[in-house]
């Protein structure tokens, strides 16, 4: 630190000041601790005995600071160096001492404390000596303020006294200088940093440092209103930018991907795609199960992969009622806040962040090659009754050589293709996925621009993302710009904004390119002739040739304005009246066109299907608030009142036509078709409406207790007149005992708060009109008429509530190294909404009703700790666990069971998404698989009534669920069906750990989840044994007489005569899975270095995605389940900024 | 030194407060109006109370009703109800495929509650039901409101001739339980002498059945209400069947009804569902009807499909084979295709199933020849018949016959469907005797409906009727033969049981005996 005096007490100018800080003219006093003491006696009380005989006066000044604690401050210009004085006294007052040098020079002298000002007397002036000390002094204090991550100078910052109402603001060059008196504390705030506050002790010049401040103040934006983060009380997760930064995706959940407790993500491994996103397990049975997005102030309930995330300052998820309140109306299943970047002050900055990944499957082959599949084929067919069983008993003695000599492969016979004789023999197996999919390049670049002055910032950036599909021909672009702007117009009014526009453009591929490549035939050779392809003989017409697939284009194109405006104007200290408008449009272009020369086309007999649809979506918030807070002493108060409306309105305009001269035109002209008759138009329109009324206020006592209380009044098209409007409550109090005198004596926390909230959240989030019986038009053959849409209209639904209780406690010790994070929730959810399927006696298929009530119970642990703090070496690990159960309390009446009916006929019960009383949402309700039957069983078998099956040992056997004696006992059936398990996890989460030694870091996140069941079709259908149809590699294990101890059924043709694999739990997978997720190498390189280089940082990065996944699911993925195998990327990126 | 400049409020808060009071009287405006901002009205969607609210929009309902009802005669509905009878069967390759649908010829344990199969055809008729119980109730006119008596009365009379007891659909006295048969049989007939009494005598759009399809009906509701209901009634059959005969005219070539290239809303038909080429008024039934072999060579070929349904042994064979058919009688080329050899020569081969039936005769009632070559046989879109003049003849007899006037019953079956059927003279061995007796007549007209009104959809129903059903199914369906499990029980269809865990007023215990 500085320590320097100065000669002048007086205003300079600043260049003067300057130059007085040149040393020659200084002096400096080394080797004295030059701190204050506070009591320090003065020149009146202290006694010294002195004796010098002709000595300078400064001699004189050291020998008086050699024996006691006061300091001579003078400039050597004043003293006359010829003078020699002669004192000798004893136990004399050093005011008396000095009193006689001033009289016997001509000097002065005034005592501040420990210092002793050395001056010039003015002319006549007799001999002066003062003792400054029951003055205020004021101090005069400067420095330079600077910006922490460009050292470049901050104009403007405001450097205010703390208490008091004066200050000043820094210059252009970032300098300031303050006069404060002694003990002062100084406040320095800029928009876009984090304030500081500065104890200004006994130095003189204080040069600051200000960190921008990512999450703009910590003020995140809500609905019509603002808030400190640090005033909530309840649950929430916060996720900062540099932790986004650390995964180089492109889309928000992904990034939030095992980095917050209780949001359970699946992604989608499409590029484009959208992934799943649950906060603390599942609440609505089925209506807005997911959260919201609230970006900037403005809902958004779909499209967020829209958002480019390299605009993303932070994102906040709100979990518990208290949090979600201001999001009252939409915010009962969470809500996930994004704030995007703003401007900082000071001189403008460039970024650029951009990264090149390349992306592959990793597990697509889980099935049979060739030959195996031969076999698999050939043990089928003897296991057959009608095929081996009936060749056999024709020709008693007969070998398995003769069978596949004879029957098999005899002349005439059709079991199997010429083809497959072919390849088999050749030793050929082909791979229809390699064909379709390849090996897929990303890249995304970011370009920013920020700057800002006191009277505002901006922030405009450009985002580009381009990334291959897996499977050929797809790609997904991605074009955006924002500009987020802030300005103020008045001392007391501003108006902002925050606008952005994407622009995305996908092609994309059907999903029978993939579906049926990876159901090919591994015997049939690759050719992109075919028009379909074929097991055996088997020509399906429903397997398109994937290759032929290939040429349908697809292409849709996506826009979105995103807009929020708002004006604030400040009339009184504290209060702010805000009023925001939003508007959020999407309009989407899908085109599709099926050219003349493939199966799709032939099988429908069309020559040249193309398809237009136009989808529109508006939506427009107003938000109005007035804010109030006030700060007395310890109280602490805010309050808001809060009122907003909003409007979501969809239409769609869609065209097909049929039948085209020509392929060349694709969709382009549809003029150009010429089955006038086969022309197919359609739209439609809807819309609803939201009206909310919110109170709230925030009570804070000394840091220590803090109360908030929310009420909201919410109103929604979706319910009929008289069930429009909800209210819902809410309070949260916390209580940090870490500010409680007994903690801080203890020393053990920084922060020990404990929080508790209780509320009530609204959900309304069904289809429009959904309280009509509604009535359809329809063409037909000539004339238009009115159906039902099979869904009762029910008058008196209403707002689906929950209460919700949350209990949490924050923890901060060991100098806050190490922070947790628990909370404990319990939520009752009733009144749920939900699609119910009706008995056709009642005129319906479905209903939406209030039916029945779920609780939803659960535990959060997030724990963050720097377990290495050095300079050039750091270590910060971080984990979060969560785990919730669910369980539905109360149907409607007595029911105990709602059964969700589907299949060729929609009347099979499923074996997902029935609701049990007393059971979780997520069930999975079917027969229970037993044991394979082994030949010793067959009696029991043959004793058994089946529902039209004959089963053989290596069959599977469902398990009876009645005991001997009970109605039932020896006959599998409905009454069989039970609950095999839940899709839930019983636990799941997150943990990262990031090295960093000098500019280097190592940056691994991995997830987790454990115990959730899950249903692979795409598994059990590789295992129906057939060999007709693709099959697992497990089929390798599969029982035959001599290989009895083994899970595996045996081949059999005749595979709807036994219960296939899907028909019992057999084939319910175990979804628990360890993955690690990201793997980021990065370097940042030194700021000198990247001076040099022109810029203010330099980063370079490698990152690996989904680098290994432990798990012992058989489908493709235990997380994103079986429409793709799981992909992995590797990344190479940069980002700097100058 | 400086101060902050935003502390200066003094002045400016007059101006504040100015604008403070606008923004409070902007909020209160709002939220005056906030009731209005909350309504939102479908706008492409009618509402139930603007459906009846108006006989001009319930005409427009009814015309869906229609549709809906012609619906569950297309695509596989056409079929499902013959499957495990004495005229159709499943093919191999289906049976081997769908144990749930093999059931349904099989007659074993899978032919349960839980047949989704069956649970489907269920479903698709009750909603039915329920609106033209409504527009009876809420329709204007004695017209519209006669159309919904008929329509409930028809959808009514087919559940509980295959179900049995069924639950009474009335608006103002709904009885949700299943009610016993003499009851729904009254309900039935009092909705269709209402129909025969109200209903527009023509229509000039054809898929608007007119008053004789009532009366038609009426009459073989009568023939067939079940004995023990007291009310089957054949001389009020007859009297019924006589007013409507006179009206139509039998066509002279048979075969004529089943080509869809030409007119076939002929004199003949008293009501057909009306199909055309197009989706989705395409029947689609050719594609369950037609042979996997010729599909398989050529999916436009107009007699491919895949082998749902096929005519049993006894429905395709000669008599001397012991089969149905007599020679010389122009209704089993009509009915029935015997030559699978493509228009272009190709002769199709067993395809990879190896099932030899699918090279066995097919049938040939739904083919659509303006498809060939162009469109797939889904792509079938020729009228599917519900009531036809010789339906009505053939019933009319039968009635006579049960009423001990056998050699009338001769006279109009010879002179009429039989003579038609041999291309307008029935040649002298093949007319059947005066002095039948009544027995035997019973046995003929059997066959004589199978041959005339084969795949048309009214087998199960006359079995049951009759009381043939277990026996005659046992005879000649290859797959419930072989199974043999088929019982009495199995003249009814069991209640589905989405039906029964879905609805309060349906339990396990109401299920059909034996199921």
């Amino acid at each position: 630190m500085d320590f320097i005096l100065l000669r002048q007490p007086l205003c300079v100018p600043k260049l003067l000041i300057r130059a007085l800080l040149i040393p020659a003219f200084l002096i400096v006093l080394p080797g004295k601790n030059a701190v204050a003491s506070r009591n320090a006696e003065t020149i009146s009380q202290v006694r010294i005995d002195l004796s010098v005989t002709n000595a300078t006066v400064p001699e004189i000044f050291d020998l008086i600071e050699s024996k006691t604690e006061y300091t001579f401050v003078y400039d050597d210009r004043i003293i006359d160096q010829d003078l020699k004085i002669s004192i000798e006294k004893s136990n004399a007052r050093i005011y008396d001492i000095l009193y006689e040098i001033s009289a016997k020079s001509d000097l002065k002298f005034k005592q501040i404390n420990e210092i002793i000002n050395v001056a010039r007397k003015s002319r006549n002036e007799k001999a002066k000596v003062e003792i400054g000390r029951d003055q205020p002094q004021l101090i005069r204090v400067s420095g330079k303020i600077t910006s922490a991550d460009t050292n470049e100078p901050l104009p403007g910052v405001n450097v205010i006294i703390k208490g008091s109402t004066s200050g000043t603001i820094t210059d252009f060059d970032g300098v300031y200088q303050i006069d404060v008196p002694e003990n002062a504390v100084l406040v320095c705030s800029f928009i876009g940093y984090q304030k500081r506050e500065i104890t200004v002790g006994n130095q003189q010049v204080i040069n600051i440092t200000m960190e921008p401040d990512i999450t703009s103040l910590n003020e995140v934006i809500v609905v019509g209103a603002s808030f400190k983060q640090r005033d909530l009380t309840g649950a929430t997760v916060n996720v900062n930018e540099e932790t986004l930064r650390e995964r180089p995706v492109t889309s928000i959940n992904e990034a939030l991907q095992g980095r917050a407790a209780g949001v359970y993500i699946q992604n989608n491994p499409q590029p484009g795609g959208q992934t799943t996103i649950k906060v603390r397990g599942n609440n609505s049975m089925q209506y807005g199960a997911n959260p919201i997005y609230v970006v900037d102030g403005i809902v958004m309930d779909s499209d967020f992969n829209m958002i480019n995330l390299d605009d993303v300052a932070s994102i906040n998820v709100l979990k518990d009622a208290s949090s979600t309140a201001l999001y009252g109306s939409r915010g009962a299943n969470g809500v996930i806040v994004i704030t995007t970047k703003k401007g900082t002050g000071g001189i403008g900055r460039v970024s650029y962040d951009g990264w090149f990944g390349v992306q592959e499957f990793t597990n697509e082959s889980i099935t049979l090659g060739a030959r195996d599949m031969y076999d698999l084929r050939v043990d089928a067919l003897e296991n057959s009754a009608t095929v081996g069983g009936a060749y056999y008993a024709q020709h008693p003695g007969a070998t398995r050589e003769d069978f596949i000599n004879n029957e098999l492969l005899g002349e005439g016979k059709l079991w199997i293709a010429d083809y497959e004789k072919e390849s088999y023999q050749n030793n050929k197996s082909y791979d229809w996925i390699k064909e379709v999919s390849r090996a897929a390049l990303q890249q995304n670049h970011n370009l920013s621009f920020s700057g800002g002055s006191d009277k505002g910032t901006y922030y405009m950036s450009f985002g580009y993302t381009d990334q291959e599909g897996l499977i050929e021909n797809s790609n997904y672009q991605k074009y955006s710009g924002r500009i987020n702007a802030e300005q103020f117009l008045k001392p007391w009014m501003k108006i902002g904004t925050s606008t952005s526009y994407t622009r995305s453009e996908e092609v994309l591929v059907d999903d029978k390119v993939f579906g049926v490549a990876r159901a090919a035939n591994p015997l049939l050779p690759i050719d992109d002739e075919y028009l379909y392809l074929a097991w055996g003989n088997n020509w399906d017409i429903n397997m398109e040739n994937p290759l032929k697939t290939l040429t349908i284009d697809r292409d849709r194109l996506k826009s979105r304005i995103l807009s929020t405006n708002y004006l604030r104007i400040t009339p009184l200290e504290g209060m702010n009246i805000r009023t925001a408008f939003s508007v959020d449009v999407v309009d989407q272009e899908y085109y599709d066109y099926i050219p003349s020369n493939i199966q799709q086309a032939y099988r429908d007999s069309y020559r040249g299907k193309a398809v237009h649809n136009f989808d529109h979506s508006l939506n427009y918030q107003w938000d109005n608030s007035i804010t109030y807070d006030k700060t007395a002493n310890k109280h602490v108060f805010s309050g808001l009142l809060s009122m907003s409306v909003s409007k979501d309105m969809f239409k769609y305009t869609n065209v097909s036509a049929r039948d085209f001269p020509i392929d060349d035109f694709s969709y382009y002209n549809l003029g150009a078709a010429f089955d006038k008759e086969n022309f197919t138009l359609g739209s439609d329109r809807r819309a609803n409406t939201l009206m909310s009324f919110v109170g709230r206020g925030n009570y804070e006592y000394d840091e220590k207790y803090m109360a908030t209380v929310t009420a909201r009044y919410d109103g929604s098209s979706r319910f009929a007149k008289g069930h429009k409007w909800g209210l819902f409550p809410s309070v949260a109090l916390a209580w940090n005992l870490a500010n409680e005198n007994f903690m801080k004596n203890a020393g053990l926390f920084d922060l020990a708060k404990f929080r508790v909230g209780y509320g009530t959240v609204g959900n309304q989030a069904i289809p429009d009109y959904s309280f009509y019986s509604l009535y359809n038009p329809a063409y037909s053959d000539g004339s238009v008429y009115f159906n039902s849409t099979g869904l009762r209209g029910t008058r008196n639904l209403q707002w689906e509530s929950q209460e919700q209780l949350n209990i949490g406690l924050d923890l901060g010790f060991l100098d806050n190294k190490v922070q947790a994070t628990a909370e404990y929730f319990h939520i009752v959810n009733s009144n749920l909404l939900m699609r119910r399927s009706l008995s056709p006696l009642s005129g319906y298929s479905q209903a939406i009703e209030n039916i029945g009530e779920m609780t939803n119970n659960g535990v959060e642990l997030t724990v963050n700790a720097q377990i290495v703090n050095k300079n050039d070496f750091k270590w910060d690990v971080s984990f979060n666990i969560s785990a919730d159960k669910n369980e539905i309390t109360k149907l409607y009446e007595d029911v105990n069971a709602i059964y969700s009916y589907g299949g060729f006929t929609g009347t099979d019960i499923q074996r997902e998404g029935n609701f049990f009383l007393g059971e979780s949402l997520n069930t999975i309700y079917m027969l229970e698989f037993d044991r394979i039957i082994q030949e010793q069983d067959m009696d029991y078998v043959n004793s058994l009534e089946l529902p039209g099956k004959t089963l053989q040992p290596g069959d599977i056997l469902p398990k009876d669920q009645q005991a001997e004696g009970e109605d039932g006992y020896g006959v599998i059936d409905e009454n069989d069906r039970v609950i095999i398990g839940k899709k839930d996890p019983k636990f799941y989460g997150g943990f990262s750990s990031k090295f960093a030694w000098r500019g280097l870091s190592l940056n691994a996140v991995f997830t987790y989840s454990s115990g959730a069941k899950a249903v692979s079709g795409y598994y059990e259908g590789l295992m129906s044994g057939t060999g007709y149809g693709a099959a697992h590699t497990d089929m390798l294990n599969r029982w035959t007489p001599t290989n009895t101890n083994t899970n595996v059924p045996r081949a059999t043709y005749d595979n709807s005569i036994r219960f296939s694999s899907g028909e019992t739990s057999w084939g319910i997978q175990d979804a628990s899975f360890l993955r690690l997720a990201t793997l980021t190498l990065a370097y940042d390189f030194p700021k000198t270095l990247a001076k040099k280089a022109g810029m203010e940082n330099l980063r370079i990065y490698t990152t690996g995605n989904n680098v290994f996944l432990l798990s012992d699911y058989k489908g493709y993925d235990p997380e994103n389940g079986d429409n793709y195998p799981t992909a992995r990327m590797f990344v190479f990126g940069i980002n700097f900024s100058f | 030194m400086k101060k902050i400049a935003y502390k200066d409020t003094k002045s400016i808060s007059k101006s504040m407060k100015k604008q403070f009071i606008n923004f409070l009287l902007a909020a209160s405006l709002c939220m005056s109006s906030c009731s209005g901002f909350l309504e939102e009205e479908p706008l492409t969607q009618l509402t139930e109370e603007d459906i009846y609210g108006s006989d001009a929009k319930i005409e427009l309902l009814l015309s869906g009703l229609y549709t809906q009802w012609r619906n569950t005669r297309q695509d596989r509905g056409a079929l499902i109800f013959t499957l495990g009878s004495d005229e159709g069967k499943q093919g191999s390759q289906q049976v081997h495929e769908v144990n749930d649908q093999a059931a349904l010829d099989k007659y074993n344990n899978a032919l349960s509650a839980t047949n989704s199969t069956l649970a489907g055809q269920w479903n698709k008729r009750w909603p039915i039901v329920w609106s033209a119980a409504k527009i009876y109730k809420y329709a204007g006119s004695a017209e519209l409101k006669a159309e919904g008596a008929f329509l409930r009365a028809a959808l009514t009379y087919e559940l509980a001739m295959l179900w049995g007891e069924v639950p009474i659909i009335d608006v103002d006295q709904l009885l949700q339980e299943r009610q016993p048969l003499t009851d729904v049989f009254k309900f039935i007939i009092a909705d269709l002498e209402y129909a025969s009494a109200n209903m527009p005598e023509t229509q000039s759009d054809k898929k608007f059945p007119v008053r004789n399809v009532a009366k038609a009906l009426l009459g073989k509701v009568y023939m067939s209400a079940p004995v023990e209901t007291g009310l089957r009634d054949y001389a009020k059959a007859v009297a019924l069947f006589d007013q409507v005969i006179p009206q139509y005219s039998l066509i002279p070539n048979y075969a004529d009804l089943y080509n869809a290239s030409l007119d076939q809303n002929t004199s003949e038909v008293i009501y057909a569902f009306q199909f055309v080429n197009i989706y989705p008024d395409n029947n689609m039934v050719q594609h369950h009807a037609g042979s996997r072999a010729v599909a398989d060579l050529d999916g436009n070929t107009y007699f491919g499909g895949y082998d749902l349904l096929l005519p049993t042994e006894y429905c395709f064979k000669e008599k001397s084979q012991g089969g149905v058919w007599e020679p010389g009688d122009t209704r089993k080329e009509a009915s029935i295709r015997y030559d699978l050899t493509l228009p272009d020569g190709r002769v199709p081969r067993l395809t990879w199933t190896g099932q030899t039936d699918e090279l066995d005769p097919h049938i040939r009632k739904f083919e659509d020849i303006r498809t060939q070559g162009k469109q797939n046989f889904w792509y079938s879109g020729g009228l599917i018949y519900y009531l036809r003049l010789s339906d009505i003849l053939l019933s009319k007899a039968e009635c006579l016959n049960e009423q001990g006037q056998t050699a009338a019953a001769v006279q109009l079956v010879n002179t009429t469907v039989r003579s038609r059927a041999f291309g307008g003279t029935l040649p002298p061995q093949y007319a059947w005797p005066a002095g039948m007796s009544q027995n035997d007549f019973r046995t003929q007209i059997l066959d004589e409906r199978m041959r005339e009104l084969c795949f048309e959809g009214w087998r199960r129903i006359d079995l049951i009727r009759t009381g043939k059903f277990v026996e005659l199914v046992k005879e000649r369906n290859v797959w419930a033969r072989t199974e043999g499990t088929i019982s009495d029980f199995h003249i009814r269809y069991p209640i589905p049981d989405s039906e029964i865990k879905q609805n309060e007023f349906i339990d396990e215990e109401d299920q059909n005996p034996g199921y």
